[in-house]
């Protein structure tokens, strides 16, 4: 009898705990977590898988939007010296939808995607824009690109393009950046200019919004903190 | 940048050809001049105890900035003649989150050393990788979450089982330093032990992290545990007292 009495004391303490975890939202489980894409994992176009997430040289990022909208780059199979690079979308429970993959053709004036993926970042529109370098009758260009996923990703920006009120061309564009800016700073800048946009146009407003950016950086060697290294 | 394309980074500053100084800069993009956050040995901010301390350095640390222009960055700070790297929090003002000596979440450890990636969504949230004092497998990695308070709460940490995309249970052997976060949740890659590596998302839910006091479960469980000791030491009173 007491051997029930002691099990009945259990039980009730197990359901006030029980009650209590379902009834205070301060004891709910704080995270749910979820897989989103994983190596061996089937995302190319005819079913190649991920071998590696990134591209390496370039310490590749992810973003992730409002909705929980993972945007990441991973290369894939067949297993090589250069294996084939994408951007990809991914959520939680869904099967990844694929932004961009080397290879993808972009038209006769554009060429074909040729190194995809190094920074990436998606809005809440699920658009993804990326940095990539497409390749054009044998010549390569670097260039930023943008995506949703439904049709062949379009190039937003590419080296020779005229750079707004700044009033030169970029010349290899990303090169370009890079020359004038610590590798930390082009990150950061990398990334600034990638976030929220929702649309080509404004993504061309927003190039132009660094380069002025970049000079005012430069003007800034005449305040009280000038820049050395940038 | 945020949606007012305010936009965050670090530098490195020569005053008058003199020393280099790291620093934290804003500009906006639309046209203004550019403002300095911090700038090591010039800022001093407010400690968690309300004290001072002065900032010594912001080498290569990532900051980032949120829609309401908060920013939040990892330094080396010099608190009582000592370097602790630390994470804050601008907002009108250079405060301090946490720093490393810290509770880490709850791994029981203490933070050690921080990941450099600082992330800020428009709630306040801060998700980063730290080390820890290891754990008693040796686990001393870990994904944390915080807010303004510097209550910390851990994510994910070394050693913890994950079920990925092919639905399999991976271990974590490490952090591999893919971060982002939203306000819906924290997106981060992990290596697996063995081998391989993975994408995970970690749903907020409903729920603020700030409120999320875990050790609230703590009092409910010890009072279950109380009353079953209770009921068993009146049964074994009652038991010696009907053999006397």
């Amino acid at each position: 009898m007491s051997k029930l009495k002691t099990l009945h004391a259990f039980l009730a303490s197990i359901a006030l705990l029980g009650v209590s975890l379902s009834a205070s939202p301060s004891l709910a489980t704080p995270f749910t977590i979820a897989p989103v894409a994983t190596t061996g994992q089937a995302v190319g176009p005819d079913g190649q898988t991920i071998i590696y997430f990134g591209d390496d040289a370039s310490g590749s990022k992810i973003d992730v939007n409002d909705l929980g909208q993972v945007a990441y780059t991973a290369s894939t199979t067949p297993v090589g010296e250069v294996p084939p690079t994408g951007v990809f979308r991914g959520m939680a429970g869904q099967a990844p939808d694929i932004i961009a993959y080397q290879g993808d053709n972009l038209g006769p004036a554009d060429g074909v995607l040729f190194v995809v993926g190094s920074q990436v970042s998606i809005n809440n529109a699920g658009e993804t824009a990326f940095t990539a370098s497409i390749s054009t009758g044998g010549t390569f260009k670097d260039g930023l690109f943008l995506g949703d996923g439904n049709a062949a990703p379009a190039v937003t920006a590419f080296d020779g393009q005229p750079a707004g009120p700044v009033g030169d061309s970029f010349n290899s564009f990303c090169r370009q950046v890079s020359l004038i800016m610590e590798r930390q700073l082009l990150l950061d800048f990398l990334k600034a200019m990638l976030r929220e946009f929702s649309l080509t146009a404004v993504l061309g407003r927003r190039l132009m919004l660094l380069c002025r950016a970049i000079r005012l950086g430069f003007l800034a060697n005449s305040s009280s903190y000038p820049f050395g290294w940038i | 940048m945020n949606d007012s394309e305010q936009i965050v980074f670090n530098a490195i500053t020569e005053i008058s050809n003199g020393p280099l100084d790291s620093g934290i800069f804003t500009v906006d993009a639309n046209g203004g001049p550019v403002e300095a956050v911090a700038v090591e040995g010039q800022n001093s901010f407010v400690t968690q105890e309300g004290g001072q301390a002065t900032l010594e350095s912001v080498l290569n640390s990532a900051p980032a900035i949120n829609n309401n222009d908060q920013i939040t960055f990892f330094a080396e700070a010099i608190f009582n003649e000592d370097p602790i790297e630390t994470l804050l929090f601008y907002d009108d003002g250079l405060s301090e989150v946490l720093r490393a000596g810290d509770l880490a979440g709850d791994t029981g450890g203490m933070f050690t050393e921080f990941f450099n990636l600082a992330t800020l969504n428009d709630n306040g949230d801060m998700a980063f990788l730290a080390s820890t004092t290891a754990d008693a497998m040796g686990n001393d990695g870990g994904l944390f979450l915080t807010d303004l308070s510097g209550v910390s709460h851990t994510i994910a940490f070394e050693g913890d089982q994950l079920l990925d995309s092919l639905g399999v249970w991976q271990t974590i052997d490490s952090f591999n330093g893919l971060l982002a976060l939203s306000i819906a949740g924290v997106a981060f890659g992990v290596d697996y032990v063995g081998g391989g590596s993975g994408i995970f998302f970690a749903d907020f839910g409903d729920l603020p992290p700030s409120e999320v006091p875990v050790p609230a479960a703590l009092p409910l469980m010890l009072l279950g545990l109380g009353a079953l000791r209770f009921v068993s030491r009146r049964k074994t009173t009652s038991q010696q007292k009907g053999s006397a």
